[in-house]
């Protein structure tokens, strides 16, 4: 079942309002549209940096490699290439199964950004320990809306309101705006900064690859969700 | 969905922003692939010697490094 409501989003290069549609529950056709598109402009990028070509190689993943190990040899550094070129969407949504639910921001009849989330995850805060919450296994944003790719990207604020909705989903479903994720060490303070997301940093999980995991209790979704309103 | 007043929002972190390609997530699988796929750029001391043939046996190699089986995520 898919819900589509119309959400504001910013011209990155004007800075002006623009409607795109916010999709709740996007389809196995639409992800396996994404895919190719998103890999066909990355692959543009890519092949620029690289001189390498994708009709080279026999998949995408091979071509990801070789491309990444191109620029490297190249640039010295591929910290400003996507960590995730290999994600397919439909193969990680079919993979989780009845627990995952897509969202997905469409603008232009292109999917700007995806966040997976799943429902079988629970609090470790103490105050909530075991209630559940809703954790954000996948979040992506296209790479023309990528700063380190594009510069200046196309639209900006699609993953705030991914995080947005994921909270606003999580009140909908009576948890109170409770997530939760694991964040990549670039990201950590984007998530515990109280003036941006401001969630509770509950240390290296040591049992999923040494990453901090952060949670957002009722209290801080409120914050985040309402600091316009300060 | 209620996503009203999304700009208004959007704006309210412009002071404190951050480049969005940091929002993204990673398991345990996508964080062994981007390390072994570092550590195998790291590996290649003259690429511009490399032949065709071995830059393809190289490739091969770094995809059973990299590229593990989805099974069992």
């Amino acid at each position: 079942m898919s819900n589509r409501t119309i959400v504001e989003l910013l011209d990155a290069n004007t800075y002006e309002p623009v409607n795109a549609t916010f999709i709740e529950g996007v389809s196995k056709e639409e992800l396996v549209t994404t895919d190719r598109v998103w890999r066909t402009f990355l692959a543009t990028i890519l092949k620029e940096r690289s001189g390498l070509s994708l009709n080279q190689f026999a998949t995408w993943d091979e071509y990801c490699v070789a491309a990444y190990r191109e620029i490297y040899q190249r640039t010295g550094t591929v910290d400003n290439l996507p960590e995730n070129p290999h994600w397919e969407w439909q193969s990680k949504l079919q993979a989780i199964g009845d627990v995952g639910y897509v969202f997905g921001i469409e603008y232009e009849e292109q999917i700007q950004c995806l966040l997976l989330v799943r429902t079988d995850r629970t609090c470790r805060l103490t105050d909530k320990f075991g209630k559940p919450l809703v954790y954000l296994d996948y979040l992506a944003t296209a790479p023309w809306n990528q700063p380190e790719l594009v510069s200046p990207p196309r639209l900006r604020g699609c993953g705030k309101t991914m995080i947005r909705a994921a909270i606003q989903w999580s009140i909908d479903r009576g948890w109170e705006g409770r997530i939760g994720l694991h964040s990549l060490p670039s990201a950590e303070n984007f998530y515990r900064d109280k003036r941006i997301c401001g969630m509770t940093d509950l240390g290296i999980d040591e049992n999923y690859e040494r990453l901090r995991y952060f949670e957002m209790s009722a209290t801080q979704a409120r914050d985040f969700f309402e600091r316009s309103k300060k | 969905m209620n996503l009203k007043d999304n700009v208004e929002w959007l704006l309210s972190f412009e002071q404190h922003d951050e480049p969005l390609g940091i929002l993204t997530h990673a398991d345990r699988r996508e964080l062994e692939q981007r390390r072994a796929m570092q550590e195998a750029q790291i590996a290649v001391p003259n690429p511009q010697i490399e032949t065709a043939n071995e830059r393809k046996t190289a490739t091969s190699q770094e995809e059973k490094i990299t590229h593990p089986h989805e099974e069992g995520k």
